[in-house]
């Protein structure tokens, strides 16, 4: 791979050229409106929890429409264990009502793909998807915020950190799920490949 | 020259990078074995940070957070905090489930305030301290330590952009604090584009923290290696190419800073904060103004002329954080600080000839406001 744009543009984090067209790719080949970039996929489960689930309750979210995808089950574990050990007793009671699945068994060289078709097939039924590019690449992971809901999407920009806003909106627990040039420009690469 | 015709503008994020060249010589490493990367890697960052173990994070946030829950005594959820300090301070320890108890600031070492510290940890239940340095110099921890032990509260340092007293840095881990973090953001010392590390020197907070992490399910003791919030293989190549250029950006950043000292003593309503030749490595790469007690009320606006010259200065650790401002007490040297101090641009696109047109233009600004 090459990073040599990065280098030219001196820009190496915070949601700049690369993270903008991963952004942009993702929701051409979705069909989904709203992708939102993250550092990790735990970051974004835990600001998702946070923001969406336990400090928003006016949303009246169906739960049962959030899948959280990671593409190894032991990713999924420990994001759980992470939750019930850093959260309180709020976020583990609405922790047992969301999906978190996990690809294992399926085709792992092609996520997008495999989360493509369940997305397709299903996407109505969908409120919210976390989709974890871990293992695509020995290099980087990160992760996505995938919603046809405009404010949802929002609410995420503005938890993961100060920049990359479109709208501001108070948060109250705000994370750091600032995404680099590299992860971007590494899972564009990926996606490319296989799409 | 005339640099209003020119389309520049002078920043403060100063982003130290290395060449493209060394990245790929350093992805090339990892490429070719990446277990002998990591050996590297380690082994080259306990060497600079004079460090017995570094545990690495996807950023410092996250570092300051975990070191933050994993240390908390006194089955307390208050980290005593200084008013003023990194911006995002006060998001690390409520996104660890903490709450800050929010102590004023010294007016001399601009840390944390040693006797408010005191007071406060005397009469009331503290679970951890957490020390940041200012921007320019460390300042000394041993009273801190002192408290620390006295009270049996663990001290956590973040070094936030300071080098300076240890090796090749600086060594305030092994001052038997419970542990330091380092930030590898592009604006601080290394650029590892994100990351943050933890560095630890006491053999028992090693294994407490190793306990803790494993507990939580950051650490996957089945495949042992840290499943979660790791600091990204390729921001962890570019660490160690930060690393190994680190001396040609220090060399580089000294050139502008030495500069600035030349050419801000010729202003007499500033006061340049100089980094202490007494330590062995400082870094150069914060420049720090203090403005006389007249032209404080008047910071604001001298930032925003410079601005419109597309001179990026900015405050020091300003605005103060919104729970700050909103508590009951007053922070009177959290506040005067906050208003006298001010960051003048250094960055890697900029020469010495810049830093005389920084200088000059802030002189003619100030003539303005002192009339």
């Amino acid at each position: 791979m090459n990073f040599s744009n990065i280098f030219e543009r001196h820009y190496f984090t915070n949601h700049f050229t690369e993270a903008i067209q991963l952004e942009e790719f993702i929701v051409k080949n979705t069909p989904f409106f709203e992708c939102v970039t993250f550092s990790n996929s735990c970051h974004l489960v835990t600001s998702f929890f946070d923001e969406i689930l336990i400090n928003n309750k006016n949303l009246d979210l169906d739960l049962s429409k959030i899948n959280i995808f990671a593409i190894e089950n032991d990713l999924n574990i420990a994001i759980k264990k992470f939750l019930l050990n850093f959260r309180n007793n709020n976020t583990i009671k609405i922790m047992n009502k969301v999906k978190f699945y996990n690809l294992i068994g399926s085709n792992l060289k092609s996520p997008i793909l495999k989360h493509s078709s369940i997305i397709i097939k299903n996407y109505d039924k969908v409120l919210a998807i976390i989709l974890d590019f871990n293992k695509i690449s020995d290099l980087s992971s990160g992760a996505v915020f995938l919603t046809n809901d405009k404010y949802l999407s929002n609410i995420i920009r503005c938890a993961r950190s100060s920049y990359g806003r479109r709208e501001n909106i108070d948060i109250n627990i705000s994370s750091n799920g600032r995404f680099s040039e590299f992860q971007a420009s590494i899972i564009l690469n990926y996606l490319k490949e296989i799409i | 020259m005339d640099y209003r015709n020119i389309n520049r503008y002078f920043t403060t994020m100063n982003l130290p990078a290395p060449p493209y060249g060394e990245f790929k010589s350093i992805l090339n490493e990892f490429n070719n074995s990446k277990e002998n990367f990591y050996q590297n890697l380690d082994k080259e960052l306990r060497i600079w940070l004079d460090s017995k173990e570094i545990f690495h994070f996807s950023n410092c946030f996250t570092a300051i957070s975990i070191a933050l829950r994993s240390s908390i005594k006194n089955n307390s959820p208050y980290v005593a905090v200084a008013a003023l300090g990194y911006r995002r301070t006060l998001d690390i320890i409520k996104w660890s489930g903490l709450q800050p108890y929010i102590l004023d600031n010294d007016l001399d070492s601009l840390a944390l305030s040693l006797k408010e510290l005191r007071q406060c940890i005397s009469k009331n239940n503290i679970g951890c301290i957490l020390l940041q340095h200012p921007m320019v110099n460390s300042v000394d921890i041993e009273e801190y330590l002192e408290i620390s032990k006295e009270y049996q509260v663990p001290l956590i340092v973040d070094s936030v952009e300071v080098t300076g007293s240890g090796a090749e840095t600086r060594k305030s881990a092994s001052f038997s604090a419970y542990c330091e973090s380092i930030s590898l953001h592009p604006s601080k010392v290394l650029n590892g584009a994100e990351g943050g590390i933890l560095s630890f020197d006491n053999q028992e907070n090693i294994s407490n923290f190793k306990r803790f992490i494993n507990d939580i399910g950051i650490f996957s003791e089945k495949h042992n290696y840290q499943i979660l919030f790791n600091q990204e293989p390729i921001h962890k190549i570019l660490t160690l190419a930060s690393l190994r250029n680190y001396k040609n950006s220090n060399s580089f950043f000294k050139v502008l800073y030495l500069e600035y000292i030349n050419e801000l003593s010729k202003i007499n309503e500033v006061t340049m904060i100089k980094h202490d030749i007494n330590l062995k490595n400082p870094n150069f790469k914060t420049i720090l103004i203090k403005l006389n007690f007249k032209l404080c009320k008047n910071k604001d606006l001298i930032i925003q002329d410079l601005n419109k010259l597309n001179i990026g200065a900015r405050g020091y650790y300003s605005p103060l954080h919104r729970d700050v401002l909103s508590s009951n007490r007053e922070f009177n040297n959290a506040k005067r600080i906050s208003e006298s101090h001010m960051i003048l641009p250094i960055s890697f696109n900029m020469n010495i000839i810049d830093v005389r047109y920084i200088c000059k233009q802030l002189k003619l600004i100030i003539i303005r406001y002192k009339s």
